[in-house]
């Protein structure tokens, strides 16, 4: 094997050292991070940058739209109220109240010796005006729309000319709460009530005959619409 | 560890430069790897030029030119042999460390090891392959490794690989001069190299250089500071001629002059033989051949003195005897004459083999 002297291997040994120095290794590596943190800084800046101005062109675009757009939009509101109007207008026909049923009821709960001088019926609408929502000491009321109450009722006038102590009244009254069709309405006690009964009393025309009269009151179930 | 001899050669080089700065002239060969072998592909012989202002990396990297100019270089990277005046060889035992810890070792405390203060020097290992030690618990392997310590001012270093850049060359080696005719005898005469025990003695200008081998093992080497110019200068006082004459004389007709020739060659003689005496003492072992190289070794005469002196056969070492010469045909008809300058450059390119 030839003598191998190199007098610059001290050097290059030298060298090599310096190359492959931990510190300047480390310093490399974290130039190479700084430079891809750098890049990768660079690139999102660059898509902030383009989406900005992706932002700034839908902006324009949307700005373009906006009337159209609330043009559309009230249309589609006042579209949607009057769709509901309708709805609600016919919902209202088809669901409206039918007397000719609470008639046929009334004249199938008829009771002897129990004259009607009287057929009174009340159908009013309570009206709610829609309210927006409001917040007053940090308590929400959210809001409402419009709405109305339908309530009806009807009372009947009539005289019982039965034996009083038979008091064909209440007969009557039983009777027509327990009428299949307004059965179904009358299902709280206080739906269907005695509201007046005067004493004993001589009919003017009919001397003989004793009455006592009195007032029933019905009052169908609330119906809210909205 | 990381031990030269221990690890796997890497890719070897096809072409190969080498250059061997001597006093006298600078030599300069371009092989080129045919297989296991080589092929000499140029060579050149330029006188060295004369530094009138001291040593100048500009002169030199104009000499740089001129040498690799004739060989048509087709490879940039260029081994440098410097003289043995310039670099120093040494041998020691070190204990078994990686090369470059032996280099950090030697630098901090080269008094110790290699009995000399080598402050600013930059320096270079060379492990011996180690042997097995008999012992008395059986065969060992040495504790220590016998180590070649090569050296040279780091300044000088420096210069010359600046004017190596500046000559247009990228500098591969810079290695002592004084193991090239080691090297060179390894590749020329293997058997030789690894069965007998030699001398090699290389006759420079300025200085000379013996190396004495023990079956492939490089034992002593020495430099004495006797070359081809002291006898001419002698030559010339003793005949009261000039140098040009002398010189000619000395080189075409020494056989005339034998008797104004031979006191100038005793001390060389006598020198070399001390260092022979050194070793058969030593090692109890006797040199068989001496081979010489150099440019004076190119004289039958001298061989004959030599022989004389040494009381040792003595041959011609012809390096390029190995090669396969793919020279140009001036260059061939030049190889006789010139081939036994070119030993150090042959075993200054055979670092890299």
């Amino acid at each position: 094997m030839p003598i191998r002297l190199n007098l610059l291997a001290e050097a290059r040994a030298a060298e090599e050292m310096k190359r492959r120095d931990p510190v300047k290794l480390a310093a490399w590596i974290a130039g190479f991070v700084i430079f891809l943190v750098l890049l990768w800084a660079s690139t999102v800046y660059f898509q902030v940058i383009m989406a900005g101005s992706t932002l700034q062109a839908q902006q324009n675009r949307w700005k373009g739209m906006e009337k159209n757009f609330v043009a559309v939009t009230d249309n589609t509101k006042k579209l949607g109220d009057l769709q509901k109007k309708l709805s609600s207008l016919y919902r209202f026909s088809t669901n409206r109240f039918l007397w000719g049923s609470v008639l046929n009821a009334f004249q199938e709960a008829t009771v002897d010796k129990i004259q009607v001088d009287r057929f009174k019926t009340t159908q009013t609408y309570l009206q709610f005006a829609a309210t927006v929502a409001l917040t007053i000491a940090g308590k929400t009321t959210p809001a409402k729309p419009p709405a109305s109450v339908e309530k009806i009722s009807f009372s009947i006038d009539a005289k019982d000319y039965s034996d009083p102590s038979d008091r064909n009244f209440n007969k009557f009254k039983e009777k027509l709460a327990e009428a299949p069709y307004l059965k179904r309405f009358f299902t709280k006690p206080e739906s269907i009530r005695l509201a007046n009964l005067l004493p004993p009393g001589v009919s003017a025309l009919e001397s003989a005959r004793s009455f006592q009269s009195f007032l029933i009151e019905c009052e169908f179930p609330e119906t809210k619409r909205e | 560890m990381a031990f030269p001899f221990l690890q796997a050669k890497g890719k070897k080089r096809e072409l190969i430069v080498a250059i061997d700065l001597g006093s006298h002239s600078s030599k300069a060969v371009q092989l080129q790897r045919r297989g296991e072998g080589f092929s000499l592909l140029g060579f050149s012989v330029t006188e060295a030029p004369k530094y009138e202002k001291g040593f100048s990396a500009a002169i030199l990297a104009e000499h740089l030119k001129k040498v690799v100019e004739p060989l048509n270089l087709k490879t940039k990277l260029v081994t440098v042999a410097i003289s043995v005046a310039d670099a120093l060889l040494r041998n020691t035992e070190l204990p078994q460390i990686p090369v470059s810890e032996m280099r950090l070792m030697l630098k901090l405390n080269a008094k110790n090891h290699l009995q000399q203060d080598l402050a600013g020097y930059t320096l270079d290992c060379h492990i011996m392959p180690p042997k097995m030690e008999k012992g008395p618990d059986g065969v060992t392997p040495a504790s220590k490794f016998k180590v070649w310590v090569g050296g040279a001012k780091q300044q000088l270093v420096a210069d010359l690989q600046a004017a190596i850049r500046t000559a247009g060359l990228i500098p591969d080696q810079i290695t002592p001069a004084a193991v090239g005719p080691v090297n060179a005898f390894e590749l020329a005469y293997p058997e030789a190299f690894q069965k007998d025990i030699v001398a090699l003695v290389d006759l420079g200008f300025r200085n000379s250089a013996i190396s004495i081998l023990n079956k492939g093992e490089l034992i002593l080497n020495r430099v004495v500071g006797i070359g081809g110019d002291k006898i001419t200068m002698g030559l010339a006082e003793s005949l009261g001629i000039n140098y040009a004459e002398a010189e000619g004389i000395k080189v075409g007709m020494p056989t005339e002059v034998e008797s104004s020739l031979q006191p100038l060659l005793s001390p060389l003689g006598r020198d070399l033989r001390t260092s022979i005496d050194f070793f058969e003492h030593q090692a109890d072992k006797v040199v068989s051949q001496v081979y010489v190289s150099g440019a004076a070794s190119r004289s039958d005469f001298m061989l004959q003195a030599l022989q004389s002196e040494l009381m040792a056969a003595c041959q011609k070492s012809v390096a390029t005897s190995a090669f396969n010469l793919l020279l140009p045909a001036e260059q061939l008809a030049q190889m006789d004459q010139l081939g036994p300058l070119l030993t150090s450059a042959v075993g200054a390119a055979m670092t890299l083999s």
